[in-house]
């Protein structure tokens, strides 16, 4: 009974984590109609973004000179096309973006040296990995998505496939696909009660994913924005008659995805180390947003704890009965028992299509 | 009298067709005719040159028996996706099923080669009509997730059910064989495949002009009214993920017999990609497609290839730890561009090409 209740509880944990994964898949396709399967490679993206910020991790010049130089011809781009700033303003503000982003993976923050604390530090990096990652979203947002406005969404759906390969080996070729010891010293909060013993870092992963979570909520049900967000969600065309640049809507959403993803990888680098592998991780919110319904936030949270109780259960009980890395199957086939019984998952919109 | 034009046009370009029967025909131009006359007449003196020792070499047949399973592989899957308009992410897990029914009856019960090509497609065109079972009630991305599922879940089967497949160590085959013909070198297993490879096209370009395959394009253009006109969609899906399922399966008993092995690394889920990639980058809908993203995808690796040996010969020996990530870069930016800029795919560019050289010497034909 005790094992079975301290089981659950690594499972809960966990399953914020991936609940969190759910509602990025969950609020871009809301906004778009399409499923972002490169949410493993944002994962180990905005992990990377963080790490370098955090532990003070620099790059070869010939590494991050053209990183520097696709900076500034994004920002130029963004801002020129997009935003229709005079050219005299984008050139040179872009020129500057690349070259601080250039001076940063060059010669570092140094953030290590400029703050001892280990927690202050990660205060101040967090927020500034998140915004990177951020960034990286929209970046991808505008070169891969927007061109399809207007095309079906599985189009856009097979675009997030290749950009996943993309992105991936991207990250292989600029962090290569060794392993980085990820610790981050965060203060230990590690419970103990008699027989239960949780430990610290995946209460924190808890913790910060649940208030994340949170933050996205009161984000979309309280804000002016989130209020655009979910007209446009409801309807594109209507949403643009009211006056709602749905375009701009989209780059906010997927920026939005982009950073809490990078939330939960830089919790699930910190159960372990951090690399390229570790991508399928981001996978596993399939599963969660398929038990939850495609289209519901709140479903995302109860199919994230879930797929997590599931996985801790069958890691606990069926592994030992000789079935080796069971665990990483397990969600994937109560995945398809759920679309055998009910396909458009627990708190789904049922769309009826007899045919 | 006749112009030029008029003449040049009925001889060598006319599409117009007068019956039902002549449009269904395989090759409907004269152009097209041409054009597969010459690829045959292009093989064979390939073949015989290369008994002589002039040409291809064992290597370049490796890669075309490459190109070739690859491509009777996508073939079921074009007849899938681009016929059906099913999305399947599981074809490499279909391909995987193939491959290790193959290695088993060779190497359990001594099924002779061809025999054990044919039991693996019908193994796997059953496990497509498993799959194919939940496309009743979901369909597009869920579906799409649907395949994804039984991707990992035949790659975990694979890997940990060691008394059946064992595990990651694979299953080693002996060299192929034909009715006592021995098919070990190349050369020879690439005739064995272009032959297999043709019989399979036409297998796929019957199914698509007849009653099958406008039933197929009927539910991937409207599926109510598909129903509405009396097609029975769920047999029809099931058809069609069993028709596709058994052309990876008889691709992965081939890919097998190429590698003389059954490893669980073929099968992986980012074979499955490549080979959506295959479709995509073809052009969706047309088996000719097939041919030209086959080709293009399975060449892609091997050029990238020699221009990194070529940098790390020249430049830097620690280059060729980069081949793997490139690899994967060059994979998802093709299926970026493509979907972004041309969605028809080679296809789509081949067509145009082909009309212009149809009326080569003027600008258009006069009507």
């Amino acid at each position: 009974m005790i094992d079975l209740v301290q089981t659950l509880g690594s499972g809960i944990l966990v399953g914020l984590v991936y609940a969190l994964l759910g509602l990025c898949i969950v609020i871009i396709f809301k906004a778009s109609e399409a499923f972002n399967f490169a949410i493993g490679e944002f994962l180990i993206l905005g992990s990377f973004l963080f790490y370098v910020l955090f532990f003070n991790e620099t790059l070869p010049w010939h590494r991050a000179l053209p990183l520097g130089a696709l900076i500034f011809l994004f920002f130029s781009y963004v801002l020129f096309f997009d935003i229709s700033a005079r050219f005299l303003i984008a050139l040179p503000s872009g020129l500057v973006t690349g070259f601080l982003i250039f001076c940063v993976l060059f010669f570092g923050l140094n953030l290590p040296s400029l703050v001892p604390s280990p927690l202050l530090r990660f205060i101040i990096a967090f927020p500034l990995g998140l915004l990177a990652a951020g960034i990286v979203g929209s970046m991808v947002e505008r070169i891969t998505i927007k061109p399809l406005l207007g095309r079906s969404p599985i189009s856009m759906t097979i675009v997030t496939l290749g950009l996943g390969f993309f992105l991936r080996g991207c990250i292989q070729l600029i962090w290569g696909s060794h392993a980085y010891p990820f610790f981050l010293d965060l203060p230990d909060i590690t419970i103990e009660m008699g027989d239960f013993l949780f430990l610290s870092d995946p209460i924190w992963a808890g913790i910060l994913s649940l208030l994340t979570f949170g933050l996205v909520i009161v984000f979309l049900f309280r804000t002016r924005w989130g209020l655009a967000i979910r007209a446009t969600s409801e309807d594109q065309a209507k949403a643009m008659a009211f006056g709602i640049n749905a375009r701009f809507i989209l780059l906010i959403v997927w920026a939005i995805s982009a950073l809490c993803i990078a939330v939960a990888g830089i919790m699930i680098s910190n159960f372990g180390a951090l690399q390229v592998g570790m991508g399928f991780v981001g996978l596993r919110a399939i599963p969660v947003v398929l038990i939850g319904g495609m289209d519901s936030i709140g479903g995302a949270l109860v199919g994230g704890v879930i797929v997590g109780m599931c996985e801790a259960l069958a890691g606990a009980y069926l592994e030992p009965m000789g079935l080796i890395g069971f665990k990483d199957v397990a969600p994937y086939i109560l995945l398809l028992i759920v679309l055998f019984i009910r396909p458009y998952g627990l708190f789904g919109t049922v769309r009826i299509e007899r045919v | 009298m006749r112009s030029f034009s008029e003449i040049y046009s009925d001889y060598f370009s006319s599409t117009a067709v007068y019956s039902y029967r002549e449009d269904e025909r395989i090759f409907r131009t004269r152009f097209m005719r041409v054009w597969f006359l010459i690829l045959l007449i292009a093989v064979a003196i390939t073949l015989v040159a290369s008994m002589f020792g002039i040409g291809a070499n064992e290597y370049h047949y490796f890669i075309g028996n490459l190109i070739l399973v690859n491509l009777i592989a996508a073939i079921g899957l074009q007849l899938l996706i681009g016929f059906t308009g099913l999305l399947s992410l599981g074809h490499a897990a279909f391909m995987g099923v193939g491959a290790y029914t193959s290695a088993l009856l060779i190497t359990e019960f001594g099924c002779p080669f061809i025999l054990s090509i044919l039991v693996a497609g019908l193994m796997a065109a059953l496990f497509g009509i498993i799959v194919g079972i939940p496309s009743l009630r979901i369909k597009g991305f869920y579906l799409m997730v649907a395949t994804l599922a039984f991707q990992f879940v035949i790659e975990y089967t694979i890997i940990h059910w060691d008394n059946l497949t064992r595990g990651i160590r694979g299953i080693e085959l002996p060299t192929p064989d034909l009715f006592g013909i021995s098919l070990q070198k190349n050369q020879a297993y690439f005739l064995f495949l272009f032959v297999l490879a043709i019989f399979f096209m036409w297998g796929a370009k019957n199914i698509t002009r007849s009653k099958i395959g406008r039933a197929f394009i009927a539910i991937r253009d409207n599926d109510v009214s598909a129903e509405i006109i009396g097609i029975s969609i769920f047999r029809y899906k099931l058809l069609s993920f069993a028709i596709s399922a058994f052309y990876a399966g008889v691709g992965g008993a081939l890919f097998a017999g190429l590698l003389r092995t059954a490893i669980p690394e073929e099968y992986v889920f980012i074979n499955s990609i490549i080979f959506l990639a295959m479709v995509l980058v073809g052009g969706l809908g047309r088996l000719v497609g097939t041919v030209f993203g086959v080709i293009f995808v399975t060449l892609v690796p091997v050029l990238l290839d020699l221009l990194v040996s070529f940098i790390a010969r020249v430049y830097d020996p620690n280059f060729t730890m980069y081949l793997g990530p490139m690899k994967e870069v060059v994979f998802g930016g093709l299926i970026i561009l493509f979907i972004i800029f041309e969605p028809e795919g080679l296809v789509g560019v081949w067509i145009r090409i082909r009309d212009y050289f149809k009326i080569w010497p003027l600008p258009y034909i006069s009507e």
